[in-house]
């Protein structure tokens, strides 16, 4: 073979050699971890308020802890690609923790698989899972069942322990929604069996269902004292059709989930009171894990919030800011 | 290579071929024959399925074949296509309201209604009849003959079809039933061979002892005693049919009190019952999967349902399903359910959907079609397979039920893209905790490779790699070696013409010189002109004899191949120096080290056209010869004390153009120096490439070890 070809080859292995080389240092400089430890933290959605209050928990946290947060959800709380895309982007990325609210008990179950597999440590937050607890995987939980219960107590006490109700907000596949009708029906079956639920119906995650169901509910019951709603999303619905047929005295409404405009209706006395998530101690509570378990400490297996029932009378108070992210 | 060894190479590799040919033609004929494989006695076990399903859900179960479908036209096919007159029999059962029997040369089968050309016989329920008829996909009904005794579903019959010429003729008995047979169909443009089947048609249906005999096996057998079907209530019929918890009549039945009196509501407004006190409800739907749970779908969802005894029931079947629902999973589930079936109809088609929306959890407990690339396979609980899919960004199981999947995985690869349809179900008493869902497939026909693997998996590309090497390296053995017969050749054709030279002009230069002696011997003393002119003709004909010697010797190149190119040299020179005075001395080393035969040969003529221009020209006294051999050159020297000359490049002679020229065709330099009356020295350098491209050829004795 000619010196001509293995000038040409040397020439070509040391090329190769110099792109490995760079390719690989650049591997090296991307997996490294940089000098500030980095927590993701991925809500069902950004902008309203249970998931902002949740935010500004997360955020002392990761300021106490010296840690960098990186906050970012989709738009909405069923853009369940959206999330899937962004689990996937911090898996890939150079993050120490994830703490994730998920927006799908199913969907979300393949990729928070490979964010694990990865060797982020995960805390999810809201809802439980499937999946089991471990090590590198933790649950801080709203007390759902309690959340329904106290719903169907301040529904139980507006209407005066006897009467015709509707449940609004179903969802089939929101483990956390289910928990909260199984504790409001628990609780209203054994403490106030004169209370008749004339019908349990979807609208969950869309206003405009359950406007559609609160009307057909209306107009079927006109002997309904009050409505109780499962979600935000729900209530706003209710609360729409409620107020549009001026039925807001004539139909009390209880409703789960805080949000800006429902703390507004709540204070007027539109509504009767809302349960809400105590989200600012769940954001908090789950960045202080990660920066655990980055040390070395496992994950604890569970870890449930109460709720709290907020009505005009409390909306004010300093307990309730914690709920609601206003100051005091 | 010798000539004879490739006449032999070649001779050997057309006798082989024609003995494969011949060997295969044989086998084809053989194979080809219309009784190949008869008699043929189905078995119906996991190990030997050959079977091919054109619709249906068909699965083996100790010596049965059983479609629990509802499919209209549903074919399971096996056999050869060139079966010609052969007798078809078997026993089977109708699961339901329809009909069932067998196929004879069947061809060109797709899947659908009457989508094939064959033969068929079978026994129908809407007028109690044995029917043979002809597919063309279409039906045509040829003869029809009254059963004596109305259809009864899960009895056995036995039926018989054969086909013999252009004649088709069909018959059927059962137990207690007394044998029916059809008139014979004689159809002169009959299809003439084809392989055999099983058919249901609106139903399902249970087969067993299927057998193809030829003719005469059958006469033969026909003349023995008949053997007796079981009776329908035997150990075969509680092995396959169990049925209990059911109303197949439609009507409501006795005892039930009200328990069908409920009004019946979608399946997706079962997740709006009260969570506690399971309460009872009542749902329509069709029958979607019957094992390893029963779901039923309607327009609105799937839901799984419980029952405490087996129930009897086929894919398709439109029921009315009560019972107590449970809501603590996330997924509604009817226990204790009670059925009552409304008719039997064509199974639901599924809905097409990407693993993402599957994951949703809205098309659970429905029937569904989806594709994802094949990850593992493994072994599940039951006999069954599991596989493990990945389809986007969802990951997902599928579980395949025991019996024939087996035989219909094999051969498909890993990274295939594979086509499945099941039930999606999230209920984590079948999936994992980390899937979202799991796809309980109904049978081994409901899944199909639609890709092979992709070419860019690494185990391909690792294997390409090789192969493209292995032709590189193919390839370059080839060249060289068509290269080394070339030279070969050449050198043959050199060696030739010295042979000439020596054999005519040589010869005849002796000859000349012999005569010119004996002339001049002749010649008497004082003829001084003559004498001259007679010593001139004899000094230019031993001239002209050396000359042809020198030819002869500058021709003759085998001795490179024996002794190497340095003490091939040696001995040109003292040929050509033979009875002179001058002296050769040779320098250098025989290293061991290959040089490829072209560098070699080019170095051999070079150092011989300047050891006779020496000679010729320079008058010198010794002539010193030197070869250098490193890893990757090598060096050649001529050197002489003659008179030398001026070194002109633009004055070269001929010879000294022919050496550079020869120089270059290697890649090599030359460089001649010389002043008068110091010598001159030729010198020739010559790059020699890695051993390792050519240490595999040197092996195969392409190259000698010498230089």
């Amino acid at each position: 073979m000619s010196g001509k070809t293995t000038r040409a080859s040397v020439w070509t292995i040391g090329v190769l050699c110099l792109i490995v080389l760079a390719v690989g240092t650049h591997w090296i400089q991307s997996r490294r971890a940089p000098t500030i430890p980095s927590i993701a933290f991925i809500p069902q959605t950004a902008g309203a308020m249970l998931w902002e209050v949740e935010h500004l928990g997360a955020t002392l946290a990761a300021d106490k802890l010296k840690c960098h947060l990186y906050w970012n959800a989709p738009t909405s709380e069923t853009d369940v690609a959206g999330q899937i895309s962004l689990i996937d982007k911090v898996a890939r990325g150079t993050y120490q923790g994830l703490v994730l609210a998920p927006n799908h008990p199913l969907s979300i179950l393949t990729p928070l698989r490979r964010a694990l597999a990865s060797g982020l440590p995960v805390v999810i937050v809201s809802a439980p899972l499937d999946l089991p607890a471990n090590d590198k995987l933790g649950y801080i939980v709203n007390d759902d069942e309690k959340m329904g219960e106290l719903a169907a107590a301040e529904v139980a006490r507006i209407i005066g322990g006897k009467g015709s109700i509707a449940l609004v907000g179903f969802a089939r596949y929101a483990p956390g929604v289910k928990s909260r009708v199984r504790g409001a029906e628990r609780f209203l079956v054994s403490r106030f069996p004169k209370i008749h639920i004339v019908r349990r119906s979807a609208g969950a995650y869309s206003a405009s269902r359950s406007e559609e169901v609160t009307n057909s509910t209306v107009d079927a019951h006109p002997e309904l004292k009050a409505i109780l709603s499962f979600t935000a999303t729900s209530t706003r619905g209710v609360y729409t059709v409620l107020k549009s047929r001026s039925l807001q005295q004539a139909i009390q409404l209880v409703g789960c989930e805080q949000d800006s405009d429902l703390m507004d209706y709540l204070s007027k006395g539109e509504i009767a009171a809302i349960v809400a998530e105590n989200t600012y101690r769940m954001g908090y509570q789950a960045v202080e894990l990660i920066a655990a378990s980055m040390a070395g400490k496992p994950l604890p297996t569970l870890s449930v919030v109460p709720p709290m029932l907020l009505t005009k009378g409390n909306i004010n108070s300093a307990e309730a800011s914690l709920f609601t992210g206003v100051p005091k | 290579m010798k000539q004879n060894s490739r006449r032999k190479l070649i001779l050997s590799t057309t006798v082989l071929s024609i003995l494969a040919t011949g060997i295969l033609g044989t086998r084809q004929l053989y194979v080809s024959r219309p009784d190949y494989g008869l008699p043929y006695y189905a078995r119906f076990t996991q190990a030997e399925d050959r079977w091919t399903a054109l619709g249906g859900t068909w699965e083996v179960a100790e010596g049965y074949m059983r479609n629990d479908s509802n499919d209209r036209g549903a074919k399971l096919l096996t056999g050869l296509p060139n079966w010609k007159d052969y007798v078809l029999e078997g026993d089977f059962q109708l699961l339901g309201e329809g009909s069932a029997g067998v196929l004879a040369r069947v061809t060109e089968a797709e899947v659908g209604e009457n989508s094939f050309k064959g033969y068929y016989v079978g026994i129908r329920t809407i007028d109690n009849s044995l029917d043979l008829g002809a597919f063309d996909f279409a039906y045509h009904e040829a003869a029809k003959v009254t059963l004596p005794e109305p259809v009864r579903l899960f009895r056995w019959y036995h039926v018989k079809l054969k086909v013999e010429g252009c004649r088709i003729t069909a018959s059927a008995w059962a137990e207690g039933m007394r044998e029916v047979k059809t008139a014979p169909l004689n159809d002169p443009d009959c299809f003439r061979s084809g392989s055999i089947g099983l058919r249901s048609n609106g139903t399902g249906g249970v087969w067993r002892n299927v057998s193809v005999t030829s003719i005469k096996l059958a006469e033969d057998a026909e003349n023995r005693p008949a053997q007796n079907l079981p009776s329908s209530d035997g150990a075969a019929r509680q092995r396959v049919v169990l049925q209990t918890g059911i109303n197949r009549s439609g009507t409501k039945p006795a005892g039930e009190g009200g328990l069908f009196m409920l009004t019946t509501q979608t399946v997706l407004s079962l997740q709006f019952l009260p969570p506690f006190g399971a309460p009872m409800a009542s749902v329509r739907g069709s029958v979607v999967l019957t094992r390893p749970a029963i779901y039923v779908q309607d327009s609105t969802g799937g839901v799984e349902v419980q029952s405490d005894s087996a129930t009897p029931l086929k894919i398709g079947d439109e029921v009315e399903v009560t019972g107590e629902v449970n809501l603590d999973k996330s997924s509604p589930v009817i226990r204790k359910a009670r059925f009552r079936i409304l008719r039997e109809t064509v199974p639901i088609s599924p809905a097409v959907a990407t693993a993402n929306q599957i994951a949703d959890g809205n098309l659970d407990g429905r029937f569904v079609q989806v594709e994802g690339y094949l990850r593992t396979i493994s072994a599940g609980t039951d006999d069954t397979i599991t596989l493990e899919l990945d389809a986007g960004t969802q990951s997902f199981h599928a579980i395949l039920p025991p019996g024939r999947s087996g035989s219909h995985l094999r051969g498909v690869a890993l990274e295939s893209r594979l086509r499945l349809r099941g039930i999606s179900v999230v209920d984590p008493r079948f999936k994992n905790a980390t899937d979202p869902f799991v796809i309980l497939v109904r049978s081994a026909e409901d899944f199909e490779v639609v890709a092979g693997p992709p070419w860019w998996r690494p185990s391909t590309l690792i294997l390409a790699s090789l192969v493209a090497l292995g032709l590189i390296f193919a390839f370059n053995y080839l060249y060289l070696l068509a290269k080394h017969w070339r030279l070969r050749a050449v050198a043959d054709e050199r060696e030739r013409l010295a042979h000439e030279i020596h054999d005519t002009l040589a010869q005849s230069f002796a000859g000349i010189g012999f005569q010119l002696q004996a002339i001049r011997n002749s010649v008497p003393g004082g003829a001084g002109a003559l004498e001259d002119q007679v010593d001139l003709a004899m000094l230019m004909a031993r001239s002209s004899h050396q000359e042809a010697r020198r030819h002869i010797a500058s021709l003759r190149p085998e001795s490179l191949g024996h002794i190497g190119l340095l003490p091939a040299l040696r001995e040109c020179a003292e040929r050509m120096v033979k009875n002179g005075s001058v002296t050769v001395e040779t320098y250098g080393e025989d290293s061991g080290r290959s040089v490829p035969p072209r560098v070699k040969d080019t170095l051999y003529r070079i150092g011989q056209e300047a050891i006779a221009n020496s000679i010729r020209h320079a008058q010198p006294g010794t002539i010193r010869i030197r070869l250098q051999r490193t890893r990757a050159s090598i060096c050649l020297s001529v050197e002489d004390d003659g008179e030398g000359f001026i070194a002109d490049s633009n004055r070269a002679g001929f010879g000294l153009l022919g050496m550079r020229k020869r120089a270059e065709s290697i890649s090599g330099t030359l460089t001649v120096k010389s002043t008068p009356r110091t010598g001159t020295l030729v010198e020739v350098k010559a790059t020699v490439g890695s051993r390792f491209l050519y240490w595999p050829w040197r092996r195969a004795g392409l190259f000698p070890r010498d230089i």
